[in-house]
């Protein structure tokens, strides 16, 4: 009905997945690194390698759009409570890792962890945002 | 008015049982999924405007029928 299963989610080809679109993500992040350490490239080629996983996380941004353009009303609000939630511990966390960089403490702090900690606080949100819907 | 919001009870299980429809068979009569009827009928979830009449009609009930004002709170039908 509408394409759509017994789940009420839009069928999608596999390679239109948001779980497709971040193993991309992340394995072009791992690949990126990999060639800024043992290949040292320079110039061009430096930039390149260094914005290597930005087009597959663009993808995945697309990917996680569309598919929550294909859940049905409930879930739209599990999806946005969670994103809510998540922005919200975001926030928090950052100002507590600021004033811990700057006592001294978390020196080992860098931009990575952020969307790191921001993918974890989404994943957390969720689960939690889904199972008070269950 | 003092502006809170007044939990909605529903008969959605006992009309679906009545037709012997699964959660899943109703979800996919309403194009949802098995998960929002799920909530609707423990009442954990009130379904938006277009949804209720999506329901009415399949039911071939009016809303009022189906949905009405739960003033003791547990949003489940009796």
């Amino acid at each position: 009905m509408n394409g759509m299963d017994c789940q009420g989610v839009r069928r999608m080809p596999w390679y239109l997945h948001p779980y497709f679109a971040a193993f991309l993500s992340g394995g072009a992040a791992i690949v990126s690194s990999l060639i800024l350490k043992r290949a040292d490239p320079h110039g061009a080629a430096r930039v390149a390698a260094a914005l290597l996983a930005v087009p597959p996380t663009a993808f995945l941004a697309w990917t996680f759009a569309r598919w929550i353009r294909g859940l049905d009303e409930m879930q739209h609000r599990i999806v946005f409570e969670a994103v809510a939630v998540a922005f919200v511990l975001s926030i928090v966390g950052a100002v507590a890792m600021e004033g811990l960089q700057k006592a001294g403490i978390a020196t080992g702090f860098e931009w990575e962890h952020a969307w790191e900690g921001m993918v974890f606080f989404y994943a957390a949100a969720y689960t939690w945002t889904a199972w008070r819907y269950r | 008015m003092d502006g809170v919001a007044v939990p909605v009870r529903n008969r959605l299980r006992v009309l679906r049982a009545e037709r012997g429809w699964s959660q899943g068979g109703l979800a996919a009569r309403l194009g949802v999924s098995r998960q929002t009827v799920n909530a609707i009928e423990t009442g954990k979830y009130d379904p938006s405007l277009p949804l209720a009449f999506r329901i009415a009609a399949t039911f071939a009930l009016p809303i009022e029928s189906i949905f009405h004002p739960d003033p003791d709170g547990d949003g489940v039908g009796r």
